[in-house]
């Protein structure tokens, strides 16, 4: 069944092994993103989506490296480094990265994980060969023009980020504290992607020159081009670009043995907030992994919107919570289940999460209903739908599918993996969430500071 | 300093050797990017149901997917004075039961297929958005009309709503920018004006607010004169037509008094300073706001100049505090034009120790906008507006959400387009005269910060009247 198609994507009917739904034909539908891989000799991947239907072009470049990588002392490092990406080349100096692409109505940004770092850039059709010019000279020769004033200038904004993302943000220091509550010392995941002030003070320029010849090189990297494009034209000046950049030899990872307790049961924090929270963090499975789909339904059954377990039974029913959210984040390594708990007023912290645990309780006893299981695939299968419309969502999509599972397109597969998740499958993994095997982190209200002074 | 020459010498020694590269043949010419293409945003049909209800309508076939947004005149600027977020409460009421469905059973409802229905509130308007598979579209209509015509308002909903937006409003203190930004909106208007209190209220006033008080909020102002459907997706007009006159020809509710709304009171003859204390914390957060000019005078070229001075990343104060002093993690300007008034703000939050520094520098750049910006600049802001608009335009939802804006603004549908043709006609000329009056004699400074740490040294740097207030 074909329902629409537009330049640049298309519906198609099911693949063969998704599995039958609810009665809504949407449904049906099986996304997809149309695109052209292929490999450069140096292992560069290169990823093209022709989308004609605006005057605008993505570009999405994938690093696969991440905070993961850092070495000892370092933790932090991978995002400084992206700062860095940005402080110029000896062919364009200074902030001529930025300047250029902005002279002409483009913009760009970066992020950075546990596992990877992704470049962007979004701009008007007429920017693709700069964009990818900019792109294969920073990858040529980013650190050749590295010197400590770049480094110091741009550990200050990363520590400036800290303090605004994460330590003045409200219970930011939960994000400060949970890998370490995680995971043991010396796991890849065990301190958080914006590292230490101290670890941030430490970094060299040595340290940049290493990071860069190691991992930011073509056969650790994969190109998206998207947009309104001409492959025929596009290509020649992608190889001709990027094509003679050396394809380096990142190091062979071995992955850590899995963890499945957590390093601290319970981790207790004061913030600068009126009212308590706690968080219930486990760890799941690696992405992809069996297991890893059904603990993304368990979420969703508990608390994926007002019809949810969670907040139906607890902020509805019984009043007793403020707001109760279930996520889960899986990375190559392993993924963390959580659970973020707001008490109402007057409600005792240990009062909620005991009532959250019962329910995840009562999940793994009795599973979910059949009418849970079709509203989870029904709005995973339009969020999906959803995820088609922005160019710059189809570029990331395509570059994570790509590097996480080795085919671009994937939004069928993805699909067709957490509709096969059933009623014991999702009994299955909630009864991983048992009380004994997570790590709980609550914060309490400092004590109320003195009342500010007049004038 | 440093004689330039020895200067010039030095980074000569210092500069690194660069060993010579395979690609250098390929890289050694940058692309001179072509002429740029234009881009013309769509412009939706509008039409008025036999109800007097206006809609606006964007057909877009590509994707099976419907967003609407449903705009109603009122907003919090209609709060009695002593209950301050009344409305917001009421319109948060309206996904808490209606058409004889209970709480859960309405949520059940929506979410069991794929609808996305939310409501909000802003000072002069309620917003009620449906997010829809197509062919959904007539189920997420029924649940919408059931909302906007038939909402239970049960009065122990009403209690279980009004508890959570009290302790929302009591977690918004903790938060040092939605701190930042409810002291300057309270300043900016003044006391007592229908818009300086938060929409959704205060903690206290949520407290004492009753049930039939919140029934005869919605009751008063639920009316299709004066509100509009703004609808982009996959269906056509006549579909639509018969979809909403089916379902709202009834609704004939005369339109509730529009507020008294005089203007703000803003700062005038000298710059003024809040502080927030905000012990312990590692950075100050710094809002400034001036006037700007209101959407009746062509604020277009202003624009242009304030994305100049703060509105993408190589603009003037994020050069200036984030890249060349460290001083922050980002700082930006941006003009807001409404009907009734305009507002340049600058916001950042910059490290505690460096706040007075950080605030100098932030000033000095509002004090040369006066004497203009470049071509180079205006091109830029030309550009970034471009690419903005074609990116609100590529999901329904932003479309939707970016055609509800020029109807809060009381524009005409092709309003997007007009902004872009007003934008690509200014120069730097134009867009220089449009700042030339700014002055920091009208502008307001809030920093919430560690005041022990930052008090006296923001006020031995910048001259203001200085008071501080509590949170």
């Amino acid at each position: 069944m074909l329902l629409a198609t537009l330049a640049g994507l298309a519906l198609a009917g099911p693949p063969a092994d998704l599995a039958p739904m609810s009665d809504l034909s949407v449904t049906g539908v099986a996304p997809s993103i149309p695109v052209e891989h292929y490999t450069l000799s140096n292992g560069l991947d290169v990823m093209l989506h022709v989308d004609r239907s605006a005057p605008q072009v993505v570009v999405n470049l994938w690093y696969d490296v991440g905070s993961k990588d850092e070495l000892p002392g370092r933790s932090g490092f991978a995002h400084l480094f992206e700062h860095l990406m940005f402080m110029g080349t000896t062919r364009l100096p200074g902030a001529g990265f930025d300047e250029q692409m902005e002279a002409h109505g483009g913009w760009n940004n970066a992020w950075t994980s546990e596992d990877a770092t992704d470049y962007f850039e979004v701009g008007p059709s007429n920017l693709l060969p700069l964009f990818l010019w900019m792109e294969a000279d920073r990858m040529d020769g980013l650190s050749h023009a590295m010197t400590r004033q770049k480094l110091a200038l741009q550990r200050e904004v990363v520590r400036n980020e800290r303090r605004q993302s994460d330590e003045d943000t409200p219970y930011g220091v939960v994000w400060l504290a949970l890998p370490t509550a995680l995971y043991p010392a010396g796991h890849p995941y065990a301190h958080p992607v914006i590292g230490s002030h101290e670890d941030l003070q430490a970094a060299t320029v040595q340290d940049v020159k290493d990071f860069f010849a190691t991992w930011y090189v073509p056969s650790n990297a994969s190109l998206v081009v998207a947009g309104d494009f001409d492959p025929a034209v596009i290509k020649p000046e992608i190889e001709r670009l990027f094509g003679s950049i050396p394809a380096g030899a990142p190091p062979a990872r071995t992955p850590p043995a899995p963890v499945d307790l957590p390093a601290k049961p319970l981790v207790e924090l004061t913030d600068q907030v009126a009212l308590p929270k706690a968080w219930f963090a486990w760890h799941t499975v690696p992405l992809f992994a069996p297991g890893d789909a059904a603990h993304d339904v368990v979420a969703s059954v508990l608390s994926g919107g007002r019809a949810s377990r969670l907040h139906r039974r607890l902020v509805v029913e019984a009043q007793i919570a403020q707001e109760v959210s279930a996520y889960h984040f899986s990375q190559a390594y392993g993924g963390v289940f959580l659970v973020e708990i707001t008490p109402a007023e007057g409600k005792s912290l240990e009062e909620v999460e005991a009532a959250v645990q019962a329910e995840i309780d009562r999940l793994a006893a009795e599973g979910p209903t059949a009418d849970e299981l079709a509203r989870v695939r029904v709005n995973l299968q339009t969020d999906a739908l959803r995820g088609l419309e922005s160019l710059q969502d189809r570029a990331s999509a395509l570059n994570r599918y790509f590097v996480t599972r080795g085919v671009p397109d994937s939004l069928s597969w993805d699909l067709a993996r957490t509709a096969a998740v059933d009623a014991e499958a999702v009994k299955a993994a909630a009864a991983r969430l048992a009380a004994a095997r997570r790590a709980t982190l609550r914060v309490r209200p400092e004590a109320t500071p003195a009342a500010p002074e007049g004038k | 300093m440093r004689p330039a020459a020895a200067a010039a010498l030095l980074a000569l020694a210092c500069a690194p050797k660069v060993p010579p590269s395979p690609a250098d043949a390929a890289l050694a010419a940058r692309p001179a990017p072509g002429p740029a293409p234009v881009y013309t945003p769509p412009v939706p049909v509008a039409y008025t149901l036999s109800n007097g209800l206006q809609v606006w309508l964007l057909e877009d076939h590509r994707l099976p997917l419907v967003d609407a947004v449903l705009l109603l005149p009122g907003g919090s600027a209609l709060d009695p004075a002593d209950e301050p977020g009344l409305t917001a409460l009421a319109d948060a009421l309206l996904l808490e039961g209606a058409g004889g469905k209970s709480a859960s059973a309405f949520a059940e409802a929506l979410e069991s297929q794929a609808l996305a229905l939310e409501s909000d509130t802003t000072g002069l308007w309620t917003t009620l958005s449906l997010a829809a598979p197509a062919e959904r579209w007539d189920a997420g209509l029924d649940l919408l009309a059931d909302a906007v015509l038939r909402p239970t308002f049960a009065d122990a909903d009403i209690t279980r709503i009004r508890e959570q937006m009290r302790m929302d409003a009591l977690q918004r203190a903790d938060d040092p920018r939605a701190l930042a930004r409810l002291v300057g909106r309270r300043a900016w208007w003044g006391p007592g004006h229908p818009l300086a209190h938060p929409t959704t209220g205060t903690a206290a006033a949520l407290e004492a607010v009753d049930p039939a008080a919140v029934r005869a909020s919605w009751a008063t102002r639920a009316s299709p004169q004066g509100s509009t459907l703004v609808v982009v997706g996959d269906i056509d007009r006549a579909a639509l037509t018969a979809s909403l006159e089916a379902r709202f020809a009834g609704w004939v509710t005369p339109p509730p008094a529009r507020p008294s709304l005089p203007p703000p009171a803003g700062v005038s003859g000298g710059t003024r300073g809040i502080f927030v204390d905000n012990p312990g914390a590692s950075q100050s957060v710094l809002l400034v706001q001036l006037p700007g000019p209101r959407l009746d005078q062509a604020p277009v070229p202003f624009d242009l100049a304030a994305v100049a001075l703060g509105g993408t990343f190589t603009s003037r104060l994020n050069r200036l505090l984030r890249e060349e002093k460290g001083y922050t993690y980002g700082a930006r300007a941006s003009l807001d034009s409404g009907p009734l008034v305009g507002v340049l703000e600058v916001f950042t939050a910059v490290r505690g120790d460096a706040t007075a520094p950080a605030l100098t520098d932030l000033l000095g750049e509002l004090r040369k906008l006066p004497a203009g910006v470049d071509a180079a600049e205006v091109r830029k802001a030309q550009g970034a507006r471009q690419t903005d608009a074609v990116e609100s335009m590529e999901t329904r939802g932003g479309a939707a959400w970016s055609l509800a804006t020029l109807v809060m603004d009381g524009r005409p549908p092709g309003a997007l387009a007009d902004d872009l043709r007003a934008a690509a006609a200014a120069d730097a000329a134009a867009a220089s005269a449009a700042v030339a009056g700014v002055s920091l004699d009208q502008a307001l400074i809030v920093v919430v910060g560690d005041l022990a740490q930052v008090k006296s040294a923001v006020e031995g740097a910048v001259p203001a009247a200085w008071s501080t207030e509590a949170p």
